[in-house]
């Protein structure tokens, strides 16, 4: 079920409605049971994997709590190889399996080994991440194992954010569910309105884009460096949309019935360095990272050269995490060579910044520096958005060489698409410098911001795009 | 206080939450229906080419040899030539992107109020297995109102749909800008309805399309039966002709066996021009494999001028 559709709009009321009229003791169940039935909306069987991955984190937690010394590792290792291999089935296999079979020819041999015939199952890496961050927590004494075998499954399913996050915590999502949520006019309306400002920037300015962007990426061989720079532009603007459009339909989804979602995404085009963007972009997934595996690694609390291949491993990890592909593994990998380079570089871009006089202009130098980034993450997007790596080479060098003509194809596209930035562009800058907060609008007078707010549904339906196409990070 | 309805309290929150919900779906009922008539008007009375020939084609067509169909429809019937060597009035109703449903749709609404000598379907391969086709149908969003037929064409995909009308400015979803531009710049059809390409063929690039299947599929089947089915209820002649193609795929050939024997069966002229030597891998009257280019279009046209005649 998309978040984009009638059908989860429907969904959503019912649930709500019946969610607020229920006693506190059966409210769990209705959350559990409609999250099964969100998520089996896809493709039904595929329960069964999350069931499977459930039961195992569920008794590993409650074993690992009561276990001692070796005997929790092991417990810990069983719960993140199921994890793992269920993610490495689904998701990896075919992708190893066919770069064996490139490699084995390279020398003249064959591979025998057939790939799957298997559809990934929707947000697959999200739901596996944050059960692993169960079993993690648990091991590291920071969280209880949790008995109720329901609230253990809901922690996983909970439907606003079962298929592209916020990947929670156990610390900040399970002790929720056992807490009375009350009817707060408030909360519900904030809810409300988050979720109608995620619902603008995934149809109206995410899938407006989408349709310059794909024309152009779909046939980049067609199309000229201008074109190609621009659609790559139009790109990070339809991927922060879609992606924080998402995160926020599912944080206000699960406000308005009471629940606090972490923040996923804090205008992350206005970050003054790639590693701002990153602790500003997918935050959940960022923190995760550097909790789980960062630290694990040894942080930077190591040898220099270790610091930056701890970095790198990241970053690469990352990459991988968002599909199997090498284009995916290179935009990890590139965003962590920027961060390597910014450290290695620090000393020399401050006394640049002196002699530039760069330092006396702080508010030129911001500028500066929020377009280098915007830039740098831009150059990323390209590995990120191209089909394979041959075509993102080939984009980068037609954009470096720009020739050709400026490809328009349906001028109301290009129009609603600049319009769409503009908007976005105007929002967030009030929100970063003015009038700080989770929602678009704000003023102090209700009548006011009703009015705003229905201005707000009338533009989506005025210019929204209802094809119901799906999110970007679905497929992860 | 709070007010006890069913099993949970009704308390003041609700009550705010309640009066304050209630205004809001007031304002947006009161803009939809505003915004949605002024759009409404607007676009009725739009001078913007695309929007125009949709209109005019549906609403106010006279012409005693009217054609439908795709991009090929639209850019290889030259109206002017077939109006030259006929001597008869002529209307290309062809629009890019658009399939046999659109086609029915436009026939349908034209039968209602006039009765051509003569219906060209222009029949293209590619669009019968066009999986985008059903969305691409959004252009006739705005006369869903109007007919049965329309509404069940447009809510194809899912019962759901028929909720969005409900709202008046829905039906108008992404045509601000046309409309907008028909205020400012009035667009002139010269060509009654015929988009020539310019351009010609680069062969040593040749894209052919690729078909994953090749039996039309059901719904396609449906919607050429039933503009057959209407034509000889208001007795009207129609012609499934198939325009040139540079070069034609096994698997073109093969759909194109399943229209004709549904043409023979149906005792329909089918006139096949897909291979006809006078056209095919000549590089000069093409822009690309499926459409010919201005003087391709203009060559056709007067073979097309012909078989009407004949």
């Amino acid at each position: 079920m998309l978040f984009n559709s009638l059908h989860f709009i429907f969904f959503f009321l019912v649930v709500t409605t019946a969610y607020f009229t229920l006693p506190y003791r059966f409210r769990w169940m209705l959350l559990l049971a409609g999250s099964c039935y969100f998520y089996m909306a896809f493709i039904p069987a595929y329960i069964l994997i999350l069931g499977f991955t459930i039961v195992i984190d569920y008794f590993a937690g409650i074993w690992l709590e009561k276990a001692k010394d070796k005997k929790r590792k092991y417990f810990l290792i069983v719960s993140l190889i199921a994890n793992i291999g269920v993610l490495a089935i689904f998701k990896y296999y075919n992708f190893i399996n066919e770069n064996l079979s490139a490699f084995l020819s390279s020398f003249g041999y064959t591979n025998f080994i057939p790939n799957l015939r298997i559809i990934l199952p929707i947000g697959l890496s999200f739901h596996t991440f944050q059960a692993m961050s169960y079993t993690i927590e648990v091991y590291r004494g920071n969280q209880k194992a949790e008995h109720n075998f329901g609230i253990y499954a809901l922690y996983v399913m909970f439907y606003p954010q079962l298929v592209a996050g916020p990947i929670e915590r156990p610390q900040n999502l399970i002790h929720q569910f056992y807490e009375k949520h009350y009817f707060n006019y408030e909360r519900v309306v904030g809810g409300l309105k988050l979720m109608l400002w995620g619902f603008f920037m995934k149809i109206v300015i995410a899938d407006r884009l989408a349709i310059y962007v794909d024309a152009v990426y779909n046939n980049s061989e067609q199309h000229s460096g201008i074109t190609l720079l621009f659609a790559t532009i139009f790109y990070a603007f339809q991927i922060y949309c879609d992606f924080a459009g998402y995160s926020n339909i599912a944080i206000g989804a699960a406000k308005v019935m009471g629940f606090n979602l972490m923040t996923n995404f804090n205008r992350p085009y206005f970050s003054t360095s790639v590693s701002e963007f990153w602790k500003r972009w997918h935050i959940s997934l960022s923190s995760w990272f550097k909790d789980y595996l960062y630290f694990s690694l040894g942080g930077n609390r190591v040898s220099i050269p270790r610091w930056y291949f701890n970095l790198l491993i990241v970053f690469v990890i990352s990459g991988l995490w968002h599909g199997a592909n090498w284009t995916f593994i290179i935009w990890g990998a590139l965003n962590g060579v920027y961060l390597v380079f910014a450290i290695v570089t620090e000393k020399w871009s401050k006394r640049i910044s002196k002699i530039l006089f760069l330092d006396r202009m702080p508010f030129f130098n911001r500028v500066l520096q929020v377009l280098t980034t915007f830039i740098l993450i831009c150059f990323s997007w390209i590995f990120f958005r191209a089909n394979n790596t041959n075509e993102a080479f080939s984009i980068v060098h037609k954009i470096f060489t720009l020739s050709g003509p400026f490809f328009v194809g349906e001028w109301q596209q290009l129009i609603y698409g600049l319009f769409a930035i503009s908007f976005l562009f105007f929002i967030e800058f009030r929100r970063e410098f003015i009038s700080p907060g989770v929602l678009p609008f704000k003023t102090n007078h209700w009548f006011k911001e009703q009015i705003v707010y229905a201005m707000l549904l009338i533009l989506i339906m005025i210019i929204g795009v209802f094809d119901g196409s799906q999110f970007i990070y679905f497929q992860f | 206080m709070g007010v006890s309805l069913f099993i949970f309290s009704f308390n003041e929150g609700m009550k705010k939450g309640l009066f304050r919900g209630v205004i809001f779906l007031l304002i947006v009922v009161f803009a939809d229906q505003f915004i949605g008539s002024l759009l409404q008007k607007l676009y009725f009375t739009s001078n913007s080419n695309s929007l125009l020939k949709i209109n005019y084609s549906i609403d106010s067509t006279s012409q005693a040899i009217l054609i439908y169909g795709s991009s090929r429809a639209q850019s290889h019937y030259n109206t002017d030539t077939i109006i030259n060597h006929t001597g008869i009035s002529c209307y290309n109703c062809g629009v890019g992107g658009q399939g046999l449903a659109f086609s029915l749709i436009q026939i349908s609404e034209m039968l209602k109020r006039h009765k051509p000598e003569l219906i060209l379907l222009d029949i293209s391969p590619n669009i019968l297995f066009d999986y985008r086709s059903n969305e691409k149908l959004n252009i006739l969003m705005p006369y869903y109102e109007r007919d049965s037929l329309i509404q069940k064409i447009l809510t194809a995909d899912s019962k759901l749909e028929k909720i969005k009308y409900c709202s008046s400015i829905y039906p108008y979803n992404g045509s601000i800008l046309p409309i907008l531009k028909s205020i400012f710049c009035r667009d002139i059809d010269n060509n009654k309805g015929f988009i020539p390409l310019i351009g010609q063929i680069d062969t040593s690039d040749l894209k052919i399309d690729f078909y994953i299947q090749t039996k039309i599929p059901y719904e396609q089947i449906y919607y050429l039966l039933h503009i057959l089915e209407t034509c000889e209820e208001k007795k009207v002649r129609i012609k499934l002709v198939v325009s040139p193609i540079f070069r034609k795929s096994n698997d073109e050939e093969i759909i194109l066996t399943q229209i004709k024997e549904i043409a023979v069966k149906n005792r329909i002229d089918f006139i096949d021009y897909s291979s006809d030597s006078s056209f095919s891998a000549k590089p000069e009257l093409f822009m690309d494999n499926l459409h010919l280019n201005s003087f391709g279009a203009a060559l056709f046209s007067k073979r097309i001028a012909k078989e009407i005649l004949y």
